[in-house]
């Protein structure tokens, strides 16, 4: 797949501050690209900077390939909602967007088309100060569909939302890139960017700790196996049966936790019964994208 | 820029600015006017800080706007007021960076949205013009003033050009309050300083420092709006204002332009 955003060396510094030092990584087209990293890590004022709101120190960025030095060539064709829903509280719905529909150029109707869509069309008169969180971030993501774009930048879009609210945002972000439009977004809820990402850049203190596809950053992790014996002392043997295999474990709540493939399920079970224990509890826990992204980042839970 | 300044427009036209506003204008327009007519042989005075405005001085041609002129300066202060919340606003609301993505020109953003709040201005003024205007015809037959002067070709000039004057000035105070408003990015913060600077600072030093008046940008924009001063010219306070308007929109253009939108 092409890269629908590239940033070389984007750097951005405030004084002595360093908020992203020499960031590089490529967003590919057409997919959804999750852009993670603890708060404070540099997503912000990234994304700022691709958006020609921020200018950078040093480093370069392209997307659709035009330079963000010259962010009229590539804004007509980009979606954008940066650190949460921003319009004018004594404005309603519809006129908030079609303040931003007229500069934009696009037709009412698109606006009409999109309060349908994100579930705003009975609230459309209401003042936006009235809106729920939900429904701000939702008239947030409306706004951003604006253009009909080619790339779609959110920042934090679930933030704020209910878990009813927070699905049917996954849902839309799937629909959308199965349409063809390349989406980037940062989020600090891992567990949703596992399940919506193609793509991860993961950033830290304002660098990219890993960029590439998301199942290749949980396969870069072995997978860990929950042993359990009808006795208590069991564990103590089950243990060695690891260690004895090489592979590492310990003992947490009453388990055993072996590092080690799905594989040796079956080879331990047939040891374990072997050295008479009888195992009330076999079970392969894959790490999650909270555990590797803790893991590279080098944090705790 | 048109595309700018008609969405801009969606903002001014919000009921609460725009009804609210050009209800007081209208409002405090007719009051102030009513009045020079209604308090015209009071011994307190009628006009603003207790001036005597005489019957004939009313029967002149200047007659039919003189409460006109008088609410100028108020109309000013309005100006300023509306362009400082309508440009800082964008910074508190955090809309500032919606509209750029939408357009990146930033000269093109700021020079639609100030051409639209000088229309706004106009209208103001235009409301403003009517109702001092309406009043003054409705009150002068209740107070035995001769209007034959009001209808002459003279006048028409003198209240066009009036007009004309009036609108400036207040365009003069709303250039400050945009500027104030970007550089500052608070609305309430940009009103409160812009309007004791202008109503209570300047006012104090041009009555301590003599002559000190003709350097203070207040004084010399609502001098613009009276046509012309008593030491002082039209023509210096046009230069004058044009001068600091020059100063204090080349800062605020430079940092709108230049500065990043961190918020």
């Amino acid at each position: 797949m092409a890269a629908i955003i590239s940033a070389e060396n984007l750097t951005k510094k405030y004084g002595e501050l360093v908020a992203v030092d020499h960031v590089s990584f490529e967003i590919p087209s057409g997919a959804i690209t999750g852009f993670v990293g603890p708060n404070g890590a540099g997503k912000t004022t990234t994304i700022r900077m691709l958006l020609g709101l921020v200018k950078p120190s040093a480093g370069n960025a392209r997307i659709l390939e035009h330079s963000i030095t010259q962010p009229e060539a590539y804004l007509p064709f980009v979606g954008a909602m940066i650190e949460g829903p921003a319009f004018y509280p004594a404005l309603s719905g519809r006129e908030n967007l079609r303040v931003l529909a007229r500069l934009g150029d696009f037709p009412y109707e698109r606006v009409e088309e999109l309060l349908e869509l994100v579930g705003l069309a009975d609230r459309a008169t209401s003042k936006f100060k009235t809106y729920s969180l939900g429904m701000k971030q939702r008239l947030g993501i409306a706004a951003a569909l604006l253009p009909n774009p080619k790339v779609l930048i959110l920042d934090e879009p679930v933030n704020g939302l209910d878990p009813a609210g927070i699905h049917e945002v996954r849902n839309l972000l799937r629909a959308l890139a199965d349409s063809g439009i390349s989406i980037f977004v940062s989020s600090h809820i891992l567990s949703e960017l596992e399940v919506i990402a193609d793509h991860l850049v993961v950033v830290d203190h304002g660098k990219v700790l890993f960029q590439g596809a998301t199942k290749d950053l949980l396969a870069a992790h072995k997978p860990r196996l929950g042993v359990k014996g009808s006795s208590p002392t069991d564990l103590a043997l089950l243990q060695d049966i690891a260690t004895a295999a090489g592979f590492a474990s310990e003992i947490t709540d009453e388990q055993l936790v072996i590092t080690a493939p799905e594989s040796f399920a079956g080879e331990l079970n047939k040891r374990a019964f072997a050295s008479g224990i009888t195992l009330t509890l076999l079970q392969v826990t894959r790490p999650t994208l909270e555990e590797s992204f803790f893991e590279i980042t080098g944090g705790e839970k | 820029m048109i595309r700018v300044f008609r969405s801009e427009w969606r903002k001014l036209r919000r009921p609460t600015l725009f009804a609210g506003t050009l209800g007081i204008v209208l409002g405090l327009s007719v009051l102030i006017t009513a009045l020079l007519f209604v308090l015209l042989d009071a011994e307190g005075g009628n006009g603003p800080r207790g001036r005597v405005i005489t019957r004939e001085t009313l029967a002149l041609p200047s007659g039919l706007y003189l409460g006109f002129t008088n609410f100028a300066g108020l109309l000013g202060t309005i100006a300023l007021s509306v362009f400082a919340a309508q440009t800082a606003l964008e910074y508190t609301n955090g809309t500032l960076r919606n509209l750029l993505v939408r357009q990146p020109r930033r000269l093109v953003l700021l020079g639609g949205k100030y051409v639209a709040m000088c229309s706004f201005a106009l209208l103001t003024v235009i409301v403003s013009a009517i109702g001092s205007i309406g009043i003054s015809l409705l009150l002068a037959p209740t107070k035995d003033i001769n209007t034959d002067a009001w209808f002459t070709q003279s006048s028409f000039e003198l209240l066009y050009s009036n007009v004309g004057n009036v609108y400036l000035s207040a365009i003069a105070y709303g250039t400050v309050g945009m500027a104030v408003g970007i550089i500052l990015r608070s609305p309430i913060s940009s009103i409160s300083i812009s309007l004791a600077w202008i109503l209570i600072l300047e006012g104090i030093l041009s009555f301590t420092v003599d002559g000190l008046d003709k350097w203070l940008p207040g004084q010399l924009m609502s001098l613009i709006a009276e046509s012309s001063g008593g030491d002082i010219s039209y023509t210096y306070a046009l230069v004058g204002s044009a001068i600091y308007l020059a100063i204090f929109g080349g800062i605020a253009t430079t940092l709108f332009v230049k500065r990043d939108v961190a918020n």
